[in-house]
């Protein structure tokens, strides 16, 4: 097992974005180590097949409540303010499959050691504030980012909802959210997905120049990392150092999400 | 019940043997250059490989020691030591953690170091279950520094390394493989790690009444020199890794002498003799992949070799 727990932990995921989906249209999702048929009917009424999973739309997207015990979802999705905001642009999606486990792009998002070595970040990231509640937390990343060549300064506020639903919101210089989810396929393997949009001047060619720009820039900043999470091994107990963020503390609240161990 | 009447039956019979212990080579010198990271798969294991800015290579057991990436997939390279790609974690030649990026104090850190030796253009390590330190001397393949440069061919195959060495002490099958009339005429000694055997057998067909000479070198389980001569002598150097229980990495280096008259004639031969060498293993292999290995075969008297090979090679088990 290269994992010490379930391959899918109880949450919210998302299968498809909603446009994918269009009123009597059919599809076939692999998730949770079956698959899972969505159907939006032509009134717009959305089913699945087998039906155990509860389903909704929220956020432009469709999504599944996981529970091996078949239990009714114990919490809501958070709602997307920048879907609300006119000023945000949507700038594209990345759709990647690769072998990992959603834990681990959970406990990427508090690793604030990892910044520099992979996300050119410059000089130590801090941690300005990691607050777990319930079946949610709050983090914030404060850091310089070296962005085409210019260093600037960053914040980077992480928000996530269950296991399979993160944003990240950075500020400074730049608004950019990246709404991160990812949906496990089997044993082996998750689907990761990003959501982009960011507030880019309306300056016609401009915006779009930008924003391909960014987009861009966020898909670079995270493929050499989908190589490092296919080989890597979960430690356990990682031998941590003073300057590794609270990821002990993150692997406490991942915790509720696993059926509690048989004693 | 007469014995020979026996049946073997596969499944109660066949034994999946440990991996041995002793020297293999794991990477070819030209496989990994200077400033390289290479990752490994040997002995069921992930090692990462890596040469310095001072050529030396070392290998280190791959995953970091502090959130697990695996060094080889993105590892740097930096002066001697090979940095994680993950947060950047400096290891040294001996394993040992030598910088943490922003770390008020340097943890002790470790990751597993290998006994390494690179010669003749292979990379050897020690691979031993209990980690205790090899018995026998590294391989020395120096007195192939004036002959022609390697040519390799590598190929995989389903099963223990023992098959890569029993096959060439196996008298009865030279005459379906490699074209011999009659069972070749073996001698087989051992002493200590190392073993030989000297063979001459018949050609048959085009080659009918031709004598082809053969000797075998086997140094523990992971390196056996097949000598044979045409005009020069060539040594195809095979060097079976286990990659896992039960896959192994057939790998042949020929090497031939140069001659003086005609120097590039030690090319030729080699490569000669290398096509040779991989048509017969491409054949073989199609057995080493399905048979199982019988612990306690029904031998013939042309197989007496068998189990004195066995009882030789028990050592490394």
């Amino acid at each position: 097992m290269r994992f010490p727990f379930a391959a899918v932990p109880k949450s919210w995921y998302h299968l498809v974005w909603a446009d994918e989906l269009r009123a009597g249209e059919t599809r076939e999702v692999e998730a949770f180590g079956e698959t899972i048929t969505v159907h939006r009917a032509e009134d717009g009424v959305l089913s699945a097949s087998p039906d155990r999973f509860p389903i909704c739309e929220k956020n432009e997207m469709i999504w599944a409540y996981y529970d091996p015990a078949g239990e009714p979802p114990a919490f809501a999705l958070m709602p997307l303010p920048e879907l609300e905001d006119a000023s945000f642009l949507p700038l594209g999606r990345v759709d990647r499959v690769f072998s990992s486990h959603v834990q681990e792009i959970v406990e990427n998002a508090v690793d604030i050691a990892h910044y520099a070595a992979q996300h050119g970040f410059v000089g130590q990231a801090t941690l300005g504030d990691f607050a777990p509640e319930a079946h949610a937390f709050r983090a914030l990343v404060i850091a310089k980012k070296r962005v085409f060549g210019v260093t600037l300064p960053i914040q980077l506020a992480f928000e996530y909802c269950g296991m399979g639903f993160g944003v990240g919101r950075a500020t400074g210089p730049l608004t950019l959210s990246n709404v991160v989810t990812c949906l496990p396929i089997d044993a082996h393997r998750i689907r990761m997905r990003f959501t982009i949009f960011a507030i880019v001047p309306r300056v016609p060619m401009l915006s779009a120049i930008i924003a391909r720009l960014l987009r861009w820039h966020v898909w670079a900043d995270v493929k050499g990392e989908i190589a490092l999470f296919e080989n890597k091994l979960y430690r356990e107990r990682p031998l941590l150092s003073s300057s590794d963020g609270p990821i002990m503390k993150v692997r406490a609240w991942c915790r509720q999400f696993y059926p509690a161990e048989a004693a | 019940m007469n014995p020979a009447l026996r049946i073997v039956d596969a499944a109660v019979e066949s034994a999946e043997l440990p991996i041995p212990n002793g020297w293999f080579a794991i990477l070819s010198s030209r496989e990994l250059k200077k400033k390289a990271v290479r990752p490994v798969r040997a002995f069921g294991k992930e090692l990462v490989a890596f040469r310095g800015d001072d050529g030396r290579v070392t290998v280190l057991d791959a995953h970091c020691p502090h959130l697990g990436a695996h060094m080889g997939y993105g590892g740097k390279v930096v002066g001697d030591e090979l940095q994680c790609p993950f947060h950047a974690w400096r290891f040294d030649k001996g394993g040992h953690c030598t910088h943490v990026p922003f770390a008020k104090k340097l943890p002790v850190a470790r990751t597993r170091c290998w006994q390494v030796h690179e010669t003749g253009g292979l990379i050897f390590v020690h691979h031993d279950r209990t980690g205790a330190p090899p018995a026998t001397p590294p391989p020395d393949l120096s007195m192939f520094a004036r002959w022609t440069r390697p040519i390799e061919d590598r190929s995989e195959y389903r099963g223990h390394p023992i098959e890569a060495a029993e096959n060439v002490i196996d008298a009865g099958h030279f005459v379906y493989f490699h074209g011999a009339r009659e069972p070749a005429a073996l001698d087989f000694s051992a002493n200590g790690a190392t073993a030989s055997m000297k063979t001459a057998f018949a050609l048959g067909g085009l080659l009918s009444g031709v004598t082809a000479q053969m000797a075998v070198e086997l140094y523990g389980p992971g390196l056996l020199f097949v000598r044979t001569k045409l005009l020069v002598d060539v040594v195809v150097i095979t060097t079976p890794l286990p990659i896992e229980p039960g896959r192994t990495l057939f790998r042949m280096s020929v090497v031939a002498e140069k001659p003086r008259w005609f120097p590039l004639f030690g090319r030729i031969a080699a490569e000669i003799i290398r096509r040779r060498a991989a048509y017969d293993a491409k054949h073989e292999r199609a057995i080493w992949e399905h048979k199982v290995y019988v612990p306690a075969p029904r031998l013939s008297s042309v197989d007496r070799h068998i189990q004195p090979f066995r009882r030789w090679y028990a050592q490394f088990l």
